[in-house]
């Protein structure tokens, strides 16, 4: 499976499901900094990886996968957990770049400026990313994806 | 940031291993895993950072 951009798939999710995620990406950032105040940066920066959106986005997406199959007539379906398993999967390979982006940030910050710093961590981020997810692929080859989506409908 | 990073591979790997199993839905697992994000960020932070 190549990555790909499909404009198409925003306008499948309501703009209340997109306010929801905002919420609660927002309020972790708010916490973050009331703590990193409260408790110093160590304990604020903690709550910067923080999953805040992903339960939300895990059950929208569990919720999609039903509705879609339960139009399609299938009533039982485990589908959507298995969308959201792969969900899970990618933000593992995520969770990869973003601790790379902040060693980078730790690293750089004390030196250089906010401009370079953040520049080096965000292609930090995209290379470590990039480079899980083609390791994975080279793993478990192209078709597993939609092997394990489709294998157990 | 590091440490919170460390821990959520941590909680991606635990909710992708059980959402495959297809036997749990996604709320509970992924609001669940939270208190285990808690606990591995802040073991972390308590041992390496503090």
């Amino acid at each position: 499976m190549g990555i790909s951009f499909h404009l198409s798939v925003l306008r499948k999710t309501k703009w209340s499901e997109y306010a929801l995620r905002f919420l609660f990406g927002g309020a972790v950032s708010v916490l973050a900094v009331v703590l990193a105040k409260q408790f110093g940066p160590s304990v604020g920066g903690l709550f910067l990886a923080f999953p805040a959106i992903f339960p939300a986005s895990a059950t929208l997406i569990e919720k999609h996968e039903q509705q879609k199959k339960a139009r399609a007539g299938i009533q039982v379906t485990i589908r959507g957990r298995q969308a959201v398993a792969l969900d899970a999967a990618g933000a593992a390979l995520g969770s990869l770049g973003l601790a790379a982006f902040a060693l980078v940030v730790w690293r750089l910050l004390p030196e250089h400026g906010a401009g370079t710093t953040l520049s080096a961590a965000l292609a930090a981020w995209l290379a470590v990313s990039l480079a899980g997810w083609n390791i994975r692929k080279l793993t478990y080859g192209e078709g597993l994806n939609r092997k394990r989506v489709s294998s157990r409908d | 940031m590091v440490a919170g990073a460390a821990a959520l591979l941590l909680y991606c790997v635990v909710c992708t291993r059980l959402m495959l199993t297809g036997k749990f839905r996604a709320a509970p697992v992924t609001i669940g895993a939270l208190l285990m994000w808690l606990g591995a960020s802040f073991g972390a932070w308590t041992l390496f950072l503090r």
